[in-house]
């Protein structure tokens, strides 16, 4: 009986020892960091689970106990290296390939200046070839059905829709995807901020079997059209 | 030499003997959710033979450091880890092609197509024989939702619309229209709603079914 229960302190203990970690480490994850984080739990883990997997199949030498536990962590260890050095030699590109989608949404302007936000502009203003401002462009991002929408669009000076794009989305390809189709976006054009409800309130039809991804998008525009007003007044 | 399974054949079995909706039943979740048209299915089944072909190479690399106990597991950290990496590459190098399959990429997580053919496959053959595994798999699947996203697509809208993965003429890589063909009947939009799902798919089973028994007595 006492057998039993040690059995179960010793893998709450790896559990919480797991969990504590990892909490401690979980915002500067970089691959030495994985990587000593892997050891440390490496460390921590392989008796009290080498000793369980030993308990479970009695007659094997628990040298093959502790190899397995070793290499179920020395596995978890390259995978989470490989993705932190996949998403840190990423991350460039990410932020390039999205101010790239700027001049897509106001082909008019020339340059772009950042305005506000610590870490991103609040919106960009937008100045064509002469150096006059043509309008506004921003990026808002807002919970769909399915995970976050990011959307890219352009006003002009009298806050106005001059342009609407999915940047990024995870809606259900059929339904909540066609929030991407012209024939949703191109009702956004040249309407205000009073307008931007769905009907009958306002001007955007709902996709059928789509409301929350519809909603979604108006609400994403007409907040972030609002804060840009407020801002620029 | 002899001992030694035939590549085509291992590529063949995917196709209709292992059939993954039709005869094994999995990856049924996916299926239903993202089979609303013919590009739909295209873009999950691509995007499911990148992962697929990953993770089985990696799992029958691994496959004699594999302890048994913990096998499930490794399993899930290496298809994690390839479905996570795919979805980010692809997003930072090819943000095309992520436009286009980008949205079925993180689905693969829920299929269970991939970690059945680990289980079943890969963790026990060598490298060569669980690519063919997978191609074969894969081939399959792309044509089964294929063929359920265009019947749905057909029955509901009314029209279906023939794409394929190519070099477009903007020199970005992405769905090329082949074709479009309309049929003189009102749409019936419960086809692409849920339902329609079910419906497609227990019909199509029934007709494979019921197909591979008279054929298997015609031979027999």
């Amino acid at each position: 009986m006492v057998k039993e229960e040690l059995k179960y302190v010793a893998l709450l203990l790896g559990i919480i020892g797991a969990l504590f970690i990892l909490i401690l480490v979980l915002p500067m994850v970089t691959v030495t960091t994985i990587l000593g984080v892997g050891l440390v739990v490496l460390l921590l883990e392989i008796l009290p689970f080498s000793y369980i997997i030993y308990k479970e199949n009695k007659g094997e030498p628990i040298v093959n106990a502790i190899g397995t536990v070793a290499r179920l962590t020395l596995i978890a260890m390259v995978a989470a290296g490989a993705l932190s050095t996949t998403y840190e030699t990423t991350q460039a590109y990410m932020a390039a390939n999205l101010e790239m989608v700027l001049p897509r949404v106001m082909p008019d302007a020339a340059t772009f200046t950042p305005v506000g936000g610590e870490e991103e502009p609040v919106y960009y203003e937008a100045y064509d070839d002469a150096g006059n401002l043509v309008g506004y462009a921003f990026f808002v991002s807002k919970e769909g059905s399915q995970g976050t929408i990011l959307l890219a669009g352009a006003i002009d000076l009298d806050y106005n829709v001059i342009a609407i794009t999915v940047v990024r989305h995870s809606e259900t390809p059929g339904l909540g995807a066609k929030i991407k189709e012209p024939a949703f976006r191109d009702q956004f054009l040249g309407l205000s901020v009073a307008d931007l409800h769905l009907s009958p309130e306002g001007k955007i039809d709902a996709i059928t079997g789509a409301t929350i991804s519809s909603t979604a998008v108006v609400d994403a525009m007409r907040t972030k059209i609002g804060e840009i007003q407020t801002e620029v007044a | 030499m002899t001992d030694r399974p035939n590549l085509f054949s291992e590529f063949a079995a995917g196709i209709i003997k292992n059939n993954p909706v039709f005869c094994l039943v999995l990856g049924i979740c996916p299926t239903l959710a993202v089979t609303t048209s013919f590009e739909n299915g295209l873009g999950m089944g691509l995007a499911f033979t990148f992962v697929l072909l990953g993770s089985n190479v990696f799992i029958s690399l691994l496959r004699n450091q594999t302890p048994p106990i913990v096998r499930l597991p490794i399993f899930i950290v290496i298809i994690a880890t390839f479905v996570t990496i795919i979805d980010i590459v692809l997003q930072a190098y090819l943000p095309p092609l992520y436009e286009a399959l980008g949205i079925f990429v993180p689905l693969i997580v829920v299929n269970c197509i991939v970690i059945g053919r680990a289980e079943a496959y890969a963790s026990k053959n060598s490298v060569l024989p669980s690519i063919a595994d997978a191609l074969g798999i894969s081939v399959g699947y792309i044509l089964v939702l294929m063929l359920i996203g265009g019947i749905r697509e057909l029955l509901g809208t009314g029209k279906i619309t023939f794409v394929m993965l190519w070099l477009l003429e903007n020199g970005q890589i992405g769905f090329l229209e082949l074709a479009t063909l309309h049929i003189p009947i009102e749409p019936a939009t419960i086809m692409i709603l849920p339902p329609g799902a079910f419906f497609t798919i227990g019909s199509l089973m029934f007709l494979f079914k019921f197909m591979g028994k008279k054929m298997s007595e015609r031979r027999g």
